[in-house]
């Protein structure tokens, strides 16, 4: 499997890493690889493996965003750990694989492909931050089998997420809380972390519906402009799209796509809370 | 046209303009007003009246005058009508989504 990488023509800066003591300690506690550079979108992203196996499997992952020249000039942004490869005391890992930012723990996984799959989500959505063309959403996100998506507060994923096999049962597939990315006019999703559920990268999927998290107990119905309201906030691009393309997209959707202000959900009843609203999509 | 930056209180002869682009920017959707402030990064949430009153501090007319034509449009006693636009344009400027001109 390989994965694309949105790439634009402008020139790579490197990513930013923030230096702390955790990240001097982190770099010391490991026998890190070197460290592999890839192009996202407009930055130089560095990327190291405390294994060879496992820079294997990300350089062969990421190749075709690979810029192997850039290789000493990157930091390393991204860390990642696979249980079972020794460290430098000869001790084994713990069993859990481990991605970091930084010094940051933002991926753990029991199963190392799981894991590169998250690595892949995250290096999106550093990319998505920086498209111009789209609006990059933070929310959780259900695929339902007709291909239509319904957009869910990002707070809902966690709830969601121990039921994922009784979600797939139903034929919801239940994607990664992140930042996707919606051609507000067309009111879709267009494919980029997607592509693993069996969906090709640039293909658009359909939104069904569209639910915001709001402070009230119940679901509400909500108005085009509160959606606009409540929707801006959600937005991981506003920077690189410009605030007023932005609102244009987020009305745009609010027109084409209904619209639910939706509470915190418990883990409990999420269950029978989506199944309550694929009714009203 | 010229923008003073006079914080003093607003008087009905007062002439509000909305900020311009890139400070503030805005989109209508179903006859209701999204209101974006990028130095405040702050957003707001004008209803039908609001929208009606916000598409009127154009730079063009007084307040006292915007108030006219509302009254008369709507058959209300115009020091009612300049009252609420008083309250309204009040509420924008504290906000920075507005300044005024002259």
């Amino acid at each position: 499997m390989s994965i694309i990488v949105q790439t634009d023509i402008a020139a790579p800066r490197p990513l930013p890493q923030r230096h702390t003591p955790c990240l001097s300690r982190l770099t010391a506690r490991r026998p890190w690889g070197p460290t592999l550079a890839l192009r996202v979108g407009c930055w130089q992203v560095g990327v190291r493996a405390n294994s060879a196996a496992a820079a294997e499997q990300v350089s062969a992952l990421f190749a075709g965003a690979r810029t192997p020249e850039l290789d000493d000039r990157v930091p390393a942004n991204f860390s990642v750990e696979i249980a079972g490869s020794t460290d430098s005391t000869g001790s084994r890992s713990r069993g859990l694989h481990l991605v970091y930012r930084d010094h940051e723990i933002v991926a753990r996984r029991h199963e190392p492909g799981d894991l590169l799959l998250d690595l892949a989500d995250l290096l999106d959505e550093i990319g998505n931050a920086e498209r111009c063309d789209l609006l990059a959403v933070r929310a959780a996100a259900v695929v339902r089998s007709n291909q239509q998506v319904l957009l869910l507060p990002a707070s809902w994923h966690a709830a969601l997420l121990p039921h994922q096999a009784r979600l797939a049962r139903d034929g919801l597939d239940l994607l990664p809380a992140r930042s996707h990315l919606v051609d507000g006019a067309a009111a879709q999703v267009v494919a980029s972390t997607l592509r693993r559920r069996g969906v090709q990268p640039g293909q658009r999927l359909d939104i069904c519906l569209w639910g915001l998290r709001v402070l009230t107990e119940h679901r509400c119905t909500l108005r085009p402009a509160e959606v606009v309201q409540l929707g801006f906030s959600t937005l991981a691009n506003v920077d690189a799209l410009r605030p007023r393309p932005a609102l244009d997209g987020l009305a745009g959707l609010a027109r084409r796509v209904p619209a639910l202000g939706l509470p915190q959900l418990s883990s409990r009843s999420a269950v029978p809370a989506l199944r309550e609203l694929l009714l009203h999509a | 046209m010229t923008v003073t930056n006079n914080r003093e209180g607003l008087s009905p002869s007062t002439v509000l303009v909305h900020r311009e682009s890139p400070a503030v920017e805005y989109v209508e959707v179903d006859g209701e007003t999204v209101v974006y402030d990028c130095a405040g990064n702050a957003i707001h949430l004008l209803d039908q009246i609001g929208t009606l009153l916000w598409t009127l501090l154009d730079g063009t007319a007084s307040l006292r005058a915007t108030s006219a034509d509302l009254a008369a449009a709507f058959g209300r006693p115009p020091d009612e009508v300049l009252d609420d636009v008083m309250r309204f344009a009040t509420e924008m400027e504290a906000v920075d989504l507005v300044e005024r001109v002259g």
